[in-house]
């Protein structure tokens, strides 16, 4: 049985349900006093209006990279699968692409902004030091739980959870997403934790409603 | 582009749609502008990305901001320069599109809070200038067009209603819904099925509910909801008298000498300019925006803005008072006894009123709200994303796949929310900001929100009440945060109706004290906020004001 959590304030610091869990409500923080700073502020804020967006194709295993470089990529992917590991039973980081996913929607100013690329990539050359001091040839050289570590290294400074925050929000979206979008192209996470959406669900690749 | 409108629509949300369709459906020709696009039943995907975690129903904010400031209870003040916070459902039907059509009436006595239950030091409570009575038949008549689902049960806070039931027979719900029937009851309570503005059965081209779970901050693909895009847009569009130009964004209303609105100011799609020209104004476009709209708007008889005589205009933004908690029963300690536990039927559909009005030893006599009981949302980013930050510190690794597991395979989780009264305070307002402006060169509005500090007394109140109902019930860790603050999807106030033009900036048919063609239909009306959801009195009250601008335009053409 898990312990009963202490009451505190939501992190998703609650919203009417009249109009919506919207996103800002999801994504939202506990504010001062609960009067609920946005966290699509913290998050989001700036995404463009879809009517401008490019279109979004989807990441196949192999697939070149777009916004990392090879040791970026290299790295991430190691956090990433710390983050969510892969094992018996339950998909991780690598079955649901994670990485790719990652590296197409960071290249996608649209869909992330520019500063989001530069906060993820910024945690790169911190995992590495980190690694080194260890006596590591780099953060993928270490063993898993080093890597566990240095990850909970982070959650010692703001920025560092933050970074932390950003990529779990990620992968997240990598395990839960639409495969339209380039994530769990087996239905992995869906098929894991029992849901699959509904109909009707977008059929092209990088399908956007523009409306009229 | 054609003068020959009788009445142009600002806005096509709740406030707008009833308006366009019943102006249209009296003979006269109206057009609606709207700032979004026009989206279709086949755009409204179960993507939860692109749906709701992006920005698909919102302007983008590095063009087209709010700036939002709060201050919260010890008086410390944040600002948000770039906020969505006030554009969700930036679309035709505007956020109408996005409800889950929680669809409560006001009761009597929030029409007469002054008189009832006194006066409030530090905020400006009073009277309606209309009665509960007089909205009713406007509430019927909503629930018979829009098509509202549900069941009247008695309890001791019920309304006076002309029909004795709702036209569509209550949506089905999962099994949990007896056992928390049966647990108000035990408590005392009465569990009132909630109405819903979604189908229970196929009506007019609209499909029945699909019942997926993923209502709140979705479209509606199958037409079931009741938003105005459905229930009303299509009303007006089929007279043929009505135009909706979607993309289209208000940016100006124009006033000659004697004070009247000649016109519109727009820009159409691809920044087009445009003017519209009509014989009467109806503004709809969110107590945000309608308030920023008469604050550019000045003029040669309205230099502080249009109507804006009383320097009333964006004062008293309201939301409603909002507070959760939730709790969890675990397949494995209820599956045996309650074997239809892990059933995917989305709706709960029941609400607690009993402490709509409160009379307690310690609070006194004063009016408190709703508590209204659902499951979780479905969506399955969001709720990951909250299990994984649930404790503060983020949870990842073995420990939060573990956790998700319990969440989405092992666990139903139910939830309440409060819509709680928010106390009309001056100081809650919107304004144009002093230095933000929009890309095209006009400020942005700022919500500099203010709270009463009984909002959070009376919220906390409600909320020990209703997490002894999730306590009866049986709930496992129950999760209750101290204070949720206001819900600002659901806006009010900052043009109160009333009948001194020194205290209100309508009178009561809407209309502006100072300019006779300018009426105001979305929740910006409300001097005082109630306890449930506004779109139905939003709704309710827009077909109030469209007849009395039938009235005014000389009654419906086809009788006479």
């Amino acid at each position: 049985m898990l312990p009963t959590l202490p009451p505190q304030p939501a992190p998703d610091a609650p919203r009417a349900e009249e109009q919506g869990f919207d996103r800002r409500d999801l994504l939202r923080g506990a504010g001062a006093a609960g009067a609920s700073a946005t966290i699509a502020g913290f998050w989001f804020e700036g995404f463009g209006n879809p009517l401008r967006r490019r279109r979004l194709a989807p990441t196949p295993a192999g697939a070149p990279r777009i916004t990392f470089d090879a040791l970026e990529w290299t790295v991430l992917e190691a956090a990433l699968e710390r983050l969510l590991p892969s094992g018996p039973g339950s998909p991780g980081a690598r079955d649901i692409h994670a990485i790719g996913y990652l590296d197409r929607v960071l290249a996608e100013p649209e869909l992330a902004p520019e500063r989001f690329r530069d906060v993820v990539k910024a945690g790169v050359p911190v995992l590495e030091g980190r690694a080194r001091e260890r006596g590591a040839a780099g953060f993928g050289a270490l063993p898993g739980e080093a890597q566990d570590e240095v990850l909970h290294g982070l959650e010692q400074t703001p920025q560092g959870t933050l970074w932390l925050k950003r990529m779990l929000y990620f992968a997240i979206e990598a395990l839960l997403g639409d495969p339209v979008h380039g994530c769990q192209p087996g239905l992995e996470g869906w098929r894991w934790l029992g849901n699959e959406p509904p109909a009707p669900r977008p059929t092209q690749p990088g399908w956007k409603p523009t409306g009229r | 582009m054609s003068s020959a409108y009788d009445v142009c629509v600002i806005g096509s949300g709740a406030g707008g749609g009833p308006v366009a369709a019943a102006l249209a459906e009296a003979g006269y020709r109206v057009v609606v502008l709207e700032k979004g696009p026009w989206f279709e039943r086949k755009d409204f995907l179960k993507d939860e990305i692109v749906q709701v975690q992006r920005d698909m129903y919102t302007p983008d904010t590095r063009r087209d901001p709010h700036v939002v400031e709060r201050r919260n209870l010890r008086g410390e003040v944040s600002v948000d320069e770039r906020s969505q916070d006030g554009w969700n459902g930036s679309c035709v039907g505007g956020a109408s599109n996005l409800m889950t059509g929680f669809f409560l009436r006001l009761k009597p006595v929030d029409f007469r809070q002054r008189s009832e239950l006194g006066a409030i030091e530090g905020a400006e409570v009073v009277d309606w200038p209309i009665t509960y009575e007089e909205l009713e038949p406007y509430y019927d008549r909503v629930e018979k067009e829009v098509g509202v689902s549900g069941r009247v049960v008695a309890h001791k806070n019920l309304e006076p209603r002309s029909s004795p039931d709702f036209p569509l027979k209550p949506l089905r719900v999962h099994p949990l819904a007896r056992e928390l029937d049966a647990a108000c009851g035990a408590l005392g309570l009465t569990s009132v099925p909630v109405a819903r503005a979604v189908l229970s059965a196929a009506r007019g081209g609209r499909e029945e509910c699909a019942y997926t779970g993923l209502c709140g901050s979705y479209g509606c693909p199958t037409g079931a909801k009741g938003s105005s895009l459905e229930a009303f847009l299509p009303r007006a569009v089929a007279t043929g008298r009505c135009d909706v130009l979607a993309r289209t964004t208000a940016r100006r209303l124009v006033s000659d000498a004697t004070g009247k609105v000649v016109g519109v100011d727009a820009l159409g799609p691809d920044d087009k300019p445009l003017r519209v020209e009509a014989s009467i104004f109806v503004l709809a476009a969110t107590a945000v925006e309608s308030a920023r709209l008469l604050l550019l708007s000045t003029g040669p008889r309205h230099p502080l803005g249009l109507g804006n005589g009383s320097g009333l205009v964006g004062r008293h933004l309201m939301s409603t008072t909002f507070g959760a908690a939730w709790g969890d029963f675990p397949y494995a300690e209820y599956g045996a006894r309650w074997p239809w536990l892990a059933g995917e039927e989305p709706w709960i559909n029941r609400c607690v009123q009993d402490y709509y009005l409160v009379d307690d030893e310690r609070l006194g006599r004063r009016k408190g709200g709703t508590i209204n009981f659902l499951f979780m949302h479905p969506n399955p980013i969001s709720s990951a994303f909250n299990v994984a930050l649930e404790r503060g510190t983020p949870l990842w690794g073995w420990p939060l796949k573990r956790r998700l597991e319990y969440w989405f395979r092992e666990s139903k989780h139910l939830r309440l929310e409060l819509f709680c009264e928010f106390l009309p305070v001056a100081a809650s307002r919107v304004l144009l900001d002093p230095s933000v402006k929009d890309a095209w060169g006009s400020p942005v509005a700022r919500m500099a929100w203010s709270f009463h500090p009984r909002n959070h007394e009376t919220a906390t109140y409600l909320l020990e009440r209703g997490q002894k109902i999730l306590e009866r019930l049986g709930a496992r860790h129950i999760t209750r945060p101290p204070y949720g603050g206001e819900s600002s999807n659901l806006l009010a106030g900052t043009c109160r109706f009333g009948d001194d033009p020194q205290r209100s900036v309508l009178n009561r048919d809407c209309r502006a004290h100072e300019v006779e063609n300018l009426y105001v239909t979305d929740g910006s009306f409300m001097p005082t906020a109630g306890s449930v959801p506004f779109t139905f009195t939003i709704y309710a009250n827009a077909l109030r004001v469209a007849d009395r601008i039938i009235a005014a335009l000389g009654g419906p053409k086809s009788a006479r």
